[in-house]
């Protein structure tokens, strides 16, 4: 089955489509292969989560659709227009405009010096400097508006908001540009759960009335449970599998999901009842230099077969919208 | 029945800065009895690390432990000698530090690093330096480290953060022969990794038979690993419950909005959220600290008067007016 059949997305309204990428990084010890033929759909109006530990590749991914990095194979169709190939430097404000992204540590992604005025007004100004003062104040307010702030931060300084406040300054800054994809990069990890809450509320709100586009790369598996629709869970710079919120949760197939899932701290015993049960975590990500030949979680795999260290599996549909990468549920649908 | 192994009598720290007076710990009791395993969670900033450095006596220079009672067994470390002290902090009670990277020291082997403790747990007992080696290794072969060999001539920055967080609780356990502090021993590690250092901690303390005092603000972590749960809020106490009761059926509005918040995998709603920012320690608020991001607060006492922490079922015990100790 060719790549091109076996990703689709459950609409047809495709925003993004990632193909084939390759993102490698060469260092003195070796080439670090961060992101290996990783292809998969973005639709309109979604949220996508990117779920994987720590070296898994999810913000690779998300720098190369941000242009930080340029693919080194593959393609990214951001609307039908290639943009995987143009270095963030090179791509017009029109562009820029389309797709942004918020930070995982708004200490350290707002400058400590500049007031909340001045943060939001910079983005303001640099994609829409034909705007006269009254109305770039006036967007500022709407924006601030949205994202449930009010006038008397106009002027305070990144060091005198809560952890919470301080990334809803840096998602109204996102939105100044009006975007149509946002890209959240471990967006609420820093916080407590009581300001967590709030931020997720308020993206969903936003995603709402905006019709936003999320791509939410996070480990927090009861976050993505709760605000997006489908999960990508990568593995070692390789997708292990895809399904909707609802399938993934009741129906994981994939082992490293499962171990995932089997992971998540609970906070009653009715939630760890539906957790799947007797996969353990074990063993660490291996570096991404050598990576296992075939499948790149069997080190840690406890279904271990024979044909895993020889071949690697390919991402299969199983059900509507569900694949897997794993020899075992191949297998077991043969 | 248990015997207390650790308590804390109405502690008060205050923190001081050139310009101002930081009011952290405003008469914080908590006990940890023999072989218990408890909690304490609260958010950033609540006062959870303050507490745990002041139990060690590790504060920072400006911190300053202004009133209060702690008491190890019957020693009180407050004003206990020196030798008493480090005799406490060497053999008796391990800690777990927060961030593992920054707990070891970069520019040392983990060998020299990990013996410089050993020697002194086991100072006066003749052994030479093979035998405390060989004393490591058994600690590191404890957490399950694969080939421990290799991991104590390894620098620090040579290891993952899943293996730098077990050396670091090596460590802890070559101190700790009695109580095990744990400050959030698992922030910034990944799901699969932390489910299995909980489960290494678990064991240990079972195996070694430690009490536990455990700081975190993950709920999910805290309800799978302890007896017994403090919720601290603003550096006060507001509430005291077994774990298993706190969870199902929480009374401080606090703690039911914070439980509320976390993000659950059952439901697909999420909870409000708790509004406004948590104790500005400068100007801490009058009586009830959490009262200005209370819901439920409507009484003229809740500004007035600090709520005091009383008895409200069995082994229970809460710090708000909603539930008496009002006048």
């Amino acid at each position: 089955m060719s790549v091109e059949n076996a990703i689709q997305t459950p609409n047809d309204q495709i925003l993004l489509k990632v193909r084939n990428l390759k993102k490698y990084f060469p260092t003195s010890n070796g080439v670090v292969r961060a992101v290996d033929d990783v292809s998969f759909d973005v639709s309109k109006e979604e949220t996508l989560a990117l779920v994987g530990e720590s070296g898994s590749g999810k913000t690779t991914v998300a720098n190369v659709i941000l242009g930080k990095y340029v693919a080194d194979a593959g393609s990214i169709l951001y609307k039908g227009y290639e943009i995987g190939n143009i270095p963030l430097i090179k791509r017009n404000l029109l562009l820029r405009r389309e797709i942004q992204v918020v930070f995982q540590d708004p200490a350290t992604s707002l400058n400590p010096k500049k007031t909340v005025k001045d943060i939001i007004e910079t983005a303001i100004n640099i994609h829409y400097p034909n705007l006269n003062k009254y109305e770039k104040i006036e967007r500022l307010l709407i924006l601030m508006n949205y994202v449930g702030l009010t006038e008397d931060y106009l002027f305070k300084l990144p060091g005198e908001l809560g952890g919470g406040e301080k990334q809803l300054v840096a998602i109204a800054r996102a939105l100044a540009t009006n975007p149509t994809c946002l890209i959240l990069d471990e967006s609420t990890s820093n916080l407590d759960v009581s300001a967590q809450s709030r931020i997720l509320k308020t993206l969903l709100r936003i995603q709402k009335s905006k019709n936003l586009t999320y791509i939410l790369i996070t480990h927090d598996l009861a976050v993505v449970k709760n605000i997006s629709h489908r999960i990508n869970v990568m593995y070692l710079g390789k997708l292990m599998e895809i399904a909707s919120v609802e399938e993934l949760f009741s129906n994981p197939l994939h082992p490293y999901t499962q171990m995932l899932l089997a992971s998540i701290p609970t906070i009653s015993e009715e939630e760890s009842k539906t957790l799947p049960k007797g996969i353990e975590s074990k063993g660490e990500i291996p570096s991404a230099i050598n990576p296992p030949s075939g499948c790149r979680f069997r080190t840690r795999c406890p279904f271990v077969m024979n044909i895993c260290s020889e071949q690697e599996p390919i991402l299969n549909e199983v059900s509507h919208g569900h694949y897997v990468a794993c020899h075992l549920i191949n297998n077991m649908k043969k | 029945m248990y015997e207390n192994l650790l308590t804390v009598k109405d502690l008060f720290v205050k923190y001081k800065s050139y310009w101002y007076v930081y009011h952290v710990l405003d008469g914080v009791s908590i006990n940890v009895k023999l072989g218990e395993k408890v909690g304490l969670i609260g958010e950033s900033g609540a006062g959870k690390t303050t507490l745990l450095k002041s139990i060690l006596r590790v504060l920072p220079p400006q911190g300053k432990i202004t009133n209060g009672e702690i008491l190890y067994r019957d020693v009180n470390l407050l004003n206990c000698s020196k030798q008493q002290l480090l005799e406490i902090r060497r053999r008796k009670i391990g800690m777990i530090f927060q961030d593992p990277l920054a707990a070891l020291n970069p520019v040392f082997k983990i060998k020299e690093q990990m013996l410089d403790i050993i020697k002194y747990a086991h100072e006066n007992s003749g052994m030479n330096k093979r035998d405390l080696e060989n004393i490591a290794l058994d600690l590191l072969r404890d957490t399950l480290i694969p080939d421990p060999e290799r991991v104590l001539n390894s620098y620090p920055f040579e290891l993952s953060g899943g293996m730098r967080q077990r050396v670091v609780i090596a460590m802890a356990l070559a101190s700790a022969r009695e109580l095990l502090l744990a400050d959030e021993p698992t922030t910034n590690i990944d799901v699969t990794i932390q489910a299995q250092i909980l489960k290494l901690i678990m064991d240990l303390v079972k195996k070694k038979g430690l009490s536990m005092l455990l700081v975190s603000h993950a709920l999910g972590m805290v309800r799978n690993m302890t007896d017994r749960i403090y919720v601290i809020y603003g550096g006060n106490i507001v509430e005291e419950a077994p774990t298993s009761k706190l969870f199902k059926d929480p009374l401080h509005p606090y703690t039911r909005l914070l439980i509320d918040s976390a993000p659950k995998i059952l439901s697909s709603t999420l909870g409000e959220g708790i509004k406004g920012n948590p104790v500005d320690y400068r100007h801490p608020p009058s009586g009830c600290r959490f009262h200005p991001r209370c819901p439920f607060c409507d009484q003229e006492i809740c500004r007035r008067a600090k709520p005091p922490l009383i008895e409200v079922d069995r082994d229970r015990y809460v710090s708000c007016y909603l539930y008496g100790g009002g006048t």
